[in-house]
């Protein structure tokens, strides 16, 4: 096995006037020097071609090639280096910080978001292309690096064999993944498709990108009908309710409070404790006047009162606490869509809610949104996405190539070294 | 505050006896550092056991009353945390035979359910139609494990660094008498090594289920959201961990720092995500 960074510093014998560097300080050189300069080469690219689907895809197989093409040719450390350990897992660490910058800057809003939202750092956030950095040429420069090293690696480790088994699987789940995604990125259509139940009919599907609609439209190639649409509630509940007044800011940074739940209870005739240290009994419960007694401790004398959750009848604690009677809100329990879906001779009839889509016709039909206004109206979004089940193959390869890699391997290796004593890993 | 803890003790009272388990099994995995007699350690890991049953029991209790599996609310997320943290570190103590590390695990387990307490929000709240799913279990199963298999990396990894600069410490790797079941020294870099290649492979499974996840409930296996960018950043400094580990000169203190920050990813994916500017857009935050 090929562990470039292991070699000790070349020695020689008479002290060389300015030391050589040693081999780890080569490779740690050289991989910073690739990655700064895919980063830079990225974002000084970028301001010709600028950040998408298409940008991602084409860049990064594009630069991929060129890195493997340079691995074949340039001799001295750069297949050892773009192979190694060290180079690695410092694109690991570099598309970590990437993945952590997409949850700092919001990405794929308008450039007019950033700048009234932020001023000047908006507007360098919008120079740098950092609202879309998934999609633009320094990342793909440096998925680019990945492909080539996981390829490379793999190059330098063939041909195959049991017992290294677990890192090819995953390197060829790796780049499964990456391919699926790469098919999704340039390939998928989703958008959203606007329907009222009693047999409004969609043929288009209004096409979206980062959740905002961009004007055009994808033809479905078959006729969506919303036949029925329906928002289920969870069953209504009663319960006696402990809140506390706690201050809060508002927008314009006032200070104001609000009631916080901080705790409830069934109604039923057992003694309940309350955060405050107070405690309370239900003397008599009236499930059809929705309303109970209620019999309160706070030492000394207890104190009853009718706490009613047809009318506000607080019980107040103290002039920050109240216990209350009330119906919880409305919860809904599920939002589900009756379509018909009818291409030229055939007709289909599917459910769709949220979790359970519903595919036909290449495309996938999922429930995501519905309006309290209008109980006939349903959102659905409709997907068309062929690279999606290369990502999901290539992830389960992942897991299985890391699980063998972990719990396979050291058994096939102990099993076919000597039962003397153990070899000391790599360093 | 006397109040809210007498109301956590009376309202809900195997929360409050799971807590005080884990104290007891603490107390007395300290103790056998000192005492030279098994009974004492034997009586930790006991405690330790009766600790584990009883937050099971609460896990159980809590999806029996709330007609789901309770992984919804910080509350509930912290209650499962401290019980993957008991079940992986009695295995933990099974394979490697030794009770020097009961403290911070019970510690770490302890220390979900205090900040269960000062964050309290144990009401019980219904799963909106997005969660009903068969993925949603699985996911944050699998999650917690692996998370509670790197929190313990991450507890031997602070001994590993203070070890050399901490003599009581430093006595925990080489101490015979106690605690230690077999007398051996104890090799700890080796040991957060198996519990991060351990909790690495259900990080990768919990990615992937919740990409399958993503897709069959917002029509994408990636959105992009805080929550799925940091478990990618979680999963990629572990990835880094491993893969540096082989590299000259990250065996030692520097491979135990890079667990310390992996951990801390880990905490700021779980409990941090409110603080982004993108949270407002991010369907996976816990709010009060
Ligand atoms: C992209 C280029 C990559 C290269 C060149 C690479 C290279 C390697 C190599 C050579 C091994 C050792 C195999 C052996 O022992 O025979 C290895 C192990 C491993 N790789 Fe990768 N890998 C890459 C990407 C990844 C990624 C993205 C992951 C997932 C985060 C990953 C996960 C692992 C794991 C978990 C191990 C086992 C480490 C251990 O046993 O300590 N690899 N990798």
């Amino acid at each position: 096995m090929n562990v470039p960074s292991s070699a000790p510093a070349a020695t020689t014998a008479a002290a060389p006037p300015t030391p050589a560097l040693s081999v780890a300080e080569r490779e740690v050189r050289l991989t910073s020097l690739l990655i700064v300069a895919a980063l830079l080469l990225g974002l000084v690219l970028q301001v010709w071609v600028p950040p998408g689907g298409v940008t991602l895809v084409a860049g990064a197989a594009l630069a991929g090639a060129v890195v493997i093409a340079l691995w074949f040719v340039v001799p001295g450390r750069l297949r050892e280096t773009l192979a190694g350990f060290r180079f690695i897992a410092t694109l690991l660490f570099v598309l970590a910080t990437f993945a952590m910058l997409g949850t700092l800057v919001l990405q794929m809003k308008p450039a007019a978001f950033y700048i009234d939202r932020y001023g000047l750092v908006g507007r360098f956030i919008v120079g740098l292309r950092l609202d879309d950095v998934f999609h633009g040429l320094p990342f793909a420069l440096v998925m680019a690096l990945f492909g080539a090293s996981v390829i490379g690696s793999a190059s330098l480790r063939w041909p195959l064999s049991w017992r290294k088994s677990g890192f090819f699987i995953c390197h060829v789940g790796l780049m499964t993944s990456l391919a699926g995604a790469a098919a999704s990125a340039t390939l998928a259509i989703r958008g959203r498709i606007d329907l009222h139940a009693g047999g409004e009919t969609a043929k288009y599907v209004r096409v979206t990108r980062g959740g905002a609609p961009t004007g055009e439209y994808a033809q479905l190639g078959f006729d969506l009908r919303l036949d029925r649409f329906k928002a289920e509630s969870y069953e209504t509940e009663y319960r006696v309710g402990y809140y506390e007044q706690v201050p809060f800011r508002d927008e314009d940074g006032r200070v104001r409070s609000r009631w916080n739940l901080k705790a409830s209870f069934d109604p039923d005739a057992d003694k309940h404790r309350l955060p405050n240290g107070d405690s309370f009994q239900l003397r008599s419960i009236d499930p059809a006047a929705h309303a109970v007694l209620a019999e309160v401790h706070q030492g000394g004398i207890p104190k009853v009162q009718l706490l009613s959750a047809e009318r506000a009848s607080p019980f107040f604690l103290s002039p920050s606490r109240v216990l209350v009677y009330e119906r919880r809100a409305d919860e809904k329990r599920a939002y589900i869509s009756w379509v018909t879906a009818t291409a030229a001779a055939s007709e289909q009839k599917g459910v769709i809610s949220v979790n359970e889509p519903m595919t036909y016709g290449g495309w996938t039909l999922y429930q995501v949104n519905y309006n309290p206004e209008d109980p006939t109206y349903s959102g659905l979004e409709a997907v068309y996405d062929p690279g999606v089940s290369w990502v999901f193959l290539g992830f389960f390869l992942i897991c299985l190539g890391v699980a063998w890699m972990f719990y396979v391997e050291p058994r096939l290796k102990r099993k076919a070294a000597a039962p003397a004593a153990p070899t000391p890993a790599a360093a | 505050m006397v109040g809210q803890l007498q109301y956590i003790a009376v309202e809900y009272p195997l929360f409050a006896a799971t807590g005080a388990l884990y104290a007891a099994a603490m107390a007395l995995y300290a103790a056998a550092w000192k005492s030279t007699r098994q009974l004492v350690a034997r009586a930790g890991t006991a405690l330790m056991l009766a600790a584990l049953v009883l937050n099971l029991g609460l896990f159980i209790v809590r999806w029996h009353e709330a007609g789901r599996a309770p992984l919804k609310s910080l509350f509930e997320s912290l209650v499962f945390f401290a019980l993957c943290i008991a079940v992986v570190y009695v295995f933990f103590e099974l394979i490697y035979r030794t009770r020097a590390f009961g403290v911070p695990a019970t510690l770490l387990a302890l220390g979900c359910l205090l900040y269960a307490v000062v964050r309290w929000d144990a009401e019980i709240v219904k799963l909106p139609p997005a969660l009903q799913s068969p993925w949603f279990v699985p996911h944050v199963m699998v999650y917690f494990v692996g998370y509670a298999a790197v929190a313990i990396a991450f507890a031997l990894a602070v001994i590993q660094l203070l070890a050399p600069r901490v003599p009581v410490v430093g006595r925990l790797l080489t101490m015979k008498a106690g605690t230690i079941m077999t007398g051996e020294k104890l090799d700890i870099e080796k040991m957060s090594y198996d519990l991060v290649r351990f909790g690495f492979v259900l990080l990768t499974i919990g990615l992937l289920v919740g990409s399958v996840w993503a897709k069959s409930a917002w029509g994408d296996f990636w959105v992009w959201d805080p929550k799925e960018n940091w478990s990618l950043v979680t999963w990629l400094v572990y990835g880094g961990y491993l893969h540096l580990r082989r590299v000259r000169g990250w065996r030692g203190e520097k491979g135990a720092w890079l667990l310390i920050v992996g951990f801390a990813v880990v905490m700021f994916t779980y409990l941090g995500m409110h603080l982004l500017p993108t949270a407002e857009e991010s369907a996976h935050v816990y709010t009060q």
